[in-house]
């Protein structure tokens, strides 16, 4: 048996559940970020279009920059300025993966890439998409499989977490809706 | 998202024996190493090899690989090209979607790495019936 849960994390974290969305806003729930700006909000929105994370206080990771932090760091803001995005901890990420296994397991080969939700190997349409693993020192334009962010390895576990920040830009005006986080892992 | 396996290798070694995973030895025994990696300890402490492997289900579907055997039912199986070494794992994957579904995958797989490639044997967790063969470049 093999469970795998993505949280966003906040105060408390929110189970995004399998119909559930992860929304990118402005400041608040449903606000609209301008073209070419970054979220100052992330949210977990039910398939009837509720906020599952109110009450939460979810996390934002938010893109500043991919090399103009120390020594060349990509930057975010977190929601209390602009650092570099390796000084962030695993407890302030927003989005964290879980897999957990009967028996111990190794993880390796995992990935993980926006796509247009149809065809991997295609970018999300119409979306800036970043992620960062915890302790990354840049950021990745992880959109389509080729450009997938490598994920480190974890050794023998029952439980293995998985720490990211996530960053997300309207490239244009409307609701994005073909834009698909995907994870990919291997186990054995 | 929680997943069962429907997938499992089969597995022969150079001593004769034949396990699988999910039975006697080699069945999942919670909070201990899995199958897959207790037979890894297994081969090393008894100086073994595999000399086949392959994917079962419990409804009865089997998947094999070119295996080293010694006793070819043709001989086209005979003349082919033997493996160097072999691997199991499973790849899972997870969407999240915008259309609100998320999406998982998984795949039981058994590699046999030649000199210059490997091949791997995909079978789906969720549909066993439909197998699918990749040759990747070492």
């Amino acid at each position: 048996m093999a469970t795998y849960t993505w949280y966003l994390q906040g105060t408390s974290p929110t189970t995004i559940e399998a119909t559930d969305i992860i929304q990118f806003a402005a400041a608040t729930f449903d606000s609209k970020i301008t073209v070419s700006e970054y979220n100052d909000s992330t949210h977990v929105e039910s398939s009837i279009g509720a906020n599952d994370s109110d009450g939460n206080s979810p996390y934002n990771s938010k893109f500043i920059s991919n090399d103009g932090g120390t020594a060349g760091d990509g930057q975010v803001d977190i929601g209390a300025g602009t650092v570099d995005i390796d000084t962030v901890s695993e407890a302030n990420c927003p989005l964290k993966i879980n897999f957990s296994h009967a028996s111990a397991v190794s993880v390796t080969d995992h990935i993980i890439y926006a796509y247009d939700g149809t065809t991997t190997t295609a970018v999300p349409t119409g979306v800036t998409f970043y992620i960062a693993e915890q302790g990354n020192a840049n950021w990745t334009n992880a959109e389509g499989s080729a450009a997938a962010l490598a994920v480190g390895d974890s050794g023998s576990a029952t439980s293995h977490d998985f720490f990211f920040l996530i960053s997300a830009s309207p490239e244009s005006v409307g609701e994005k809706t073909d834009f698909t986080l995907r994870s990919e892992l291997t186990y054995s | 998202m929680d997943l069962q396996h429907n997938v499992f290798w089969k597995i022969s070694l150079s001593n004769g024996e034949s396990f699988y995973e999910g039975k006697g030895k080699f069945k999942e025994i919670p909070n201990s190493d899995s199958p897959w990696q207790r037979l890894q300890q297994y081969l090393t402490s008894n100086k073994l090899d595999i000399t086949s492997l392959g994917l079962y289900t419990n409804q009865g579907q089997t998947f094999n690989l070119p295996s080293l055997g010694k006793n070819p039912k043709f001989r086209a199986f005979d003349m082919a090209s033997k493996p160097e070494s072999y691997r199991f794992f499973r790849v899972l994957s997870q969407d999240i979607s915008s259309g609100n579904v998320l999406s998982s995958d998984c795949f039981a797989v058994v590699e046999a790495v030649f000199a210059d490639y490997k091949l791997q044997l995909w079978v789906d967790n969720e549909n066993i019936k439909s197998c699918w063969v990749l040759a990747v470049n070492k």
